[in-house]
């Protein structure tokens, strides 16, 4: 789960005031180039210096299943189960964790004087790796994946070596959209082929209102399930334990 | 006053940058199975190797070991490989796995062993070659990067 805001006056000492304020439940940090375009920002008064360094901080519990990320227009809060016989943490469980966290990253810029984050954008992100021979093999025919792909093949090129696709549905408010991306891709932890299915729905609230985020967060959600059930089959949901 | 330097987009395509801030969003990484445009080819020649039975070379070759199959596939997903040519892919009569590759009058092989140690061997064409054994993934890294020049 993510919000996107107008850029504030966040700067690099930032980022360590607020571990410290995490550091008890996330001792662990990661730096990171930020998403989206960026830019360095140099002081022409005092060549060489630099007046704004674009970064991207993580921070990770313990367990390192939940992450948080921060830039100065971004805050990101990440769940991933730690290995397969891990307990799942559903939507219902997480949201809360979310808004708590929230609410602590924008007590902190308020107190830090660094303006009310105004949010452009609320996003749920699910990111699935569907490993080869399960369920399916053939990199070049992902319809026993995803019913409505295609299978790309002419008289003259044949069979592809693989397919890849990058969709985006409109929600129909117009508010946001659906972004789906299937990727066929090696997972660098264990080497092992995988597709990866990334489903994302945003969308802009009316306002920076809590309730407003969390209504567009539980959008974005219904959309995210309502998108992976319609584009992957009946046979997957059987494989992966799915009512 | 300030001055903003805004990074180009090396790759010129707005699908790239959306890729890049996608791949920036993972928390467990991933590598495109499309890039390099032979890593596809190359991982089915690796898993092809599994088919392999005792005695493949005539001289007594041991089965390739799932050991060094999935060893050869994680070292590949974790290179910056994307400058590479397409390495020649063999197996090795120990159960291991080699990659072989030439740029220009550089020659690298890479001995992944049935145990999944690593071995590299770097030759400069009518020099002696530099064996080596590789600790870290960086170690593999430092030697293709010494091919490539860098």
């Amino acid at each position: 789960m993510a919000f996107a805001f107008v850029p504030l006056s966040w700067s690099v000492p930032h980022f360590g005031a607020f571990w410290r304020e995490l550091r008890e439940e996330y001792p662990t940090f990661e730096v990171h180039p930020p998403i989206g375009e960026f830019k360095v920002e140099f002081n022409s008064v005092a060549p060489g210096t630099i007046a704004d360094l674009p970064v991207r901080c993580w921070f990770k519990n313990d367990q390192s299943n939940r992450l948080i990320q921060v830039q100065n227009n971004r805050f990101f809060h990440n769940w991933r189960r730690p290995n397969p016989s891990a307990q799942y943490l559903h939507y219902a469980e997480l949201k809360p964790v979310f808004e708590k966290e929230w609410d602590r990253f924008r007590d902190f810029v308020q107190r830090y004087d660094l303006g009310v984050p105004n949010v452009l954008s609320c996003e749920v992100a699910y990111i699935n790796h569907l490993d080869r021979r399960v369920g399916w093999d053939n990199f070049s025919d992902l319809s026993s994946i995803f019913p409505s792909v295609g299978s790309f093949e002419g008289s003259f090129v044949k069979k592809p070596e693989t397919i890849a696709a990058n969709v985006s549905y409109v929600m129909p408010s117009h508010e946001g959209r659906l972004n789906v991306v299937i990727q066929p891709a090696i997972r660098q932890l264990d080497g092992k082929e995988i597709i990866q299915l990334s489903i994302t729905g945003s969308c802009r609230p009316a306002s920076s209102d809590t309730n407003e985020l969390m209504r567009c967060l539980d959008s974005c959600r219904e959309w995210v399930v309502r998108g992976f059930d319609d584009l992957t089959s009946p046979n997957m949901h059987k494989i992966w334990r799915k009512k | 006053m300030a001055q903003a330097l805004q990074f180009p987009n090396l790759f010129g395509l707005e699908r790239s940058r959306q890729d890049q801030d996608s791949n920036r969003r993972q928390w467990s990484g991933v590598k495109s199975l499309q890039s390099p445009a032979w890593l596809k080819e190359t991982y089915d020649r690796i898993s092809a190797l599994k088919t392999l039975e005792e005695n493949w070379d005539s001289y007594g070759g041991l089965p390739v070991a799932e050991g060094a199959i999935s060893t050869t596939r994680v070292v590949l997903s974790n290179l910056d490989i994307e400058d590479m040519p397409k390495p020649h892919v063999a197996p090795l009569p120990d159960g291991g796995i080699g990659l072989h590759w030439r740029l220009g009058d550089r020659d690298v092989e890479i001995e992944v062993e049935s145990n999944g140690a690593i071995h590299f061997l770097r030759t400069t064409l009518g020099h002696d070659s530099t064996p080596g054994d590789a600790r870290s993934l960086k170690d593999v890294q430092d030697v293709l990067d010494w091919a490539l020049g860098k």
